[in-house]
Parts: C-alpha cells; structure tokens; sequence
C-alpha cells in the first residue's frame, strides 16, 4: 500500500517543477547560486501564519491547555518562556487554529533523502496529505510551506507510531515566503502538530517520494 | 515596545550565539540570521512589536538540533517574546500555572 501512494504521490507532484513567481527550474538553481549563504541560514525565510493575540486566546482555553501540557510533558526542566515560545512557533505555523483530534494509527514526516528526522519536530502528516489531498498546490515544498533549504527532488518519509490512542493537534500549512519574496508557498495542506513526541515511536524509514 | 527591556534580551541572545557559533555550526547559522535584526534591537530601531514570524531561525530548533543548547533556546525565546509584545496574559497563566505545580 505504501509503495502505491508513493508512486502516486510521485506522479502527481513530478508533473510541477517549482512554486515560485518565477518561470523555471533555472530560475530556481540560479537563485540558490546566488542567495546561498541566506538559503543555508534561513534568515530571510518567513511563515505568514497566525499571530500572538490570537494564539494567546487559544492557550487559555481548554484545548490550548491540553496544547501546553503535552509540550510541558515532554520537557519537564524546560522554562516557560521556552514552552510558550514553542508553542507559539507551532501554531503559528498554520493558517487557522488547530482542531483536536484522536489519533491511534502512524502519521508520516518527509525529510530531504539521506537526512534523519529531529527528534524534537512536531511537524507531521497523514499519507492522503503526502498524495496531495490539501488540493491545488504543486509540490510537496509548496503544499508544506518548505524553506528551499528543506526542499528537494527526493524525500526519504519517515513513520511515527502513536503508544496508544493520543490527541494530536491539526492545522492547515500557512503560506510561506522566501528571499523577500522571490520565493512563495501556498501552504494548504493539513498538518499533524505532534506537541510531545515521547507518545510516539521512534521514527522508521518507510520508503521515498519524490518533490 | 520596552526599548530597555528588547535591549536586554538582545544582548543576551547575542552573547550566547558569540559564545557558541565558533563551534557549533548551526548557532552560527543562528548568529547569521539573526545578526541584522539584533542590530536593529540593540540600536533601539525597532519600535513596533513584529510579526512571530519575522524572525527568523526557529527551524534551527524544531527540524535541526539547537534544542541541545537548552540556554541558547531559551535566550531566543525571550528574544522573540519581546520583540512580538512583551509578555502576554497567556505566558503569565503559564508561568504561574509551572510555579505552582
């Protein structure tokens, strides 16, 4: 089954070669030779994605509690500045607010080929939004809102196992841009906010797919 | 916006990444991204809380490995609290809410 939406992934995002304002793959490697210092330190990349009032509302309600506790409950020494600071980072990351959901099957995580998923990223989707279940976006850089330092014409996807039944958090991608603007993700699809990974397994390597 | 207090956290933020760009390269990744914007604090040119996501380097902490400098993240945490609006009613419940448990 993996392999067939991975072929069928392949098919549908090979058909588009960037997501960018600009015409060409060619464009695209010329920017990369010209802006490489900020494509490597990611200093110009931004995520146009929810703001503070209105994360700060969520928190303090109900599922914004469960939200901070998970993040709390995986790193138990961490100050409050850091938990709060990274749970807005992962919810700024979205277009809208997260719905909760109960989860007790594997979700999956792209990452370049050859590169190792980060223990502490959040970031996670389902096979149906790797298929490009999210709609009109092009790529898997445009539909996740990737850094070009992120992208590449090969993905290795990675399985995460929930240790049981757990509540995940689900958001849309927030469009992104890049090198003030030379470069723009849609965003779109749908992101599983993974707020404490120790309720997950170790991530496995399942197979590839490609930008 | 705390003129004094984005000052102080600046200073703060840029004293870590002195410290740990020399050898570790994703600080020094930190340092690149952030060093503009640092300036800018430090000069008192910043003088309307920004967008969280205007500043730059938070992949360096959730996709790469900078969570192994517990001080270094914290630091940038506080760096962006306060360039965003200072601290808010929600970090207050959360701060008293780890106080108290």
């Amino acid at each position: 089954m993996l392999k067939h939406y991975l072929l069928a992934a392949a098919m549908l995002f090979a058909a588009v070669p960037c997501t960018m304002p600009l015409a060409s793959a060619q464009d695209l490697a010329a920017l990369r030779s010209e802006h490489a210092s900020a494509i490597d330190d990611l200093s110009t990349f931004r995520t146009n994605g929810l703001q503070r009032p209105a994360i700060d509302g969520w928190l303090e309600g109900g599922e914004g509690q469960q939200f901070l506790a998970q993040l709390r409950a995986a790193d138990p020494a961490a100050p409050a500045e850091t938990i709060y600071a990274r749970a807005v980072e992962q919810l700024a990351s979205g277009a809208a607010l997260p719905t909760l959901s109960s989860i007790d099957a594997p979700l999956l995580k792209v990452v370049p080929h050859g590169q190792s998923v980060s223990p502490y990223s959040p970031y996670f989707t389902t096979s149906q939004q790797l298929q490009g279940g999210s709609g009109d976006c092009g790529t898997l850089a445009d539909c996740f809102g990737l850094p070009l330092r992120s992208e590449a014409p090969l993905y290795d996807v990675y399985q995460v196992t929930p240790n049981g039944t757990v509540t995940v958090f689900v958001s849309p991608v927030a469009p992104t841009e890049e090198l003030g603007g030379l470069v723009r993700r849609k965003g779109g699809a749908l992101q599983y906010l993974l707020p404490n990974r120790k309720l997950w397994s170790t991530p496995v390597l399942v197979g590839t797919i490609t930008n | 916006m705390d003129q004094q207090q984005l000052r102080a956290r600046a200073a703060e933020l840029g004293q870590l990444l002195a410290r740990h760009a020399p050898t570790d390269t994703e600080a020094a990744d930190l340092r690149s991204a952030l060093g503009s914007l640092l300036a800018q604090a430090m000069a008192g040119a910043v003088t309307a809380p920004l967008a969280w996501g205007e500043i730059p380097g938070a992949r360096l902490f959730t996709e790469g490995g900078l969570r192994r400098l517990p001080e270094l993240e914290q630091a940038y945490a506080r760096f962006r609290i306060e360039a965003t609006g200072g601290e808010s009613p929600a970090l207050r419940k959360l701060r008293g809410d780890m106080e108290s448990s």
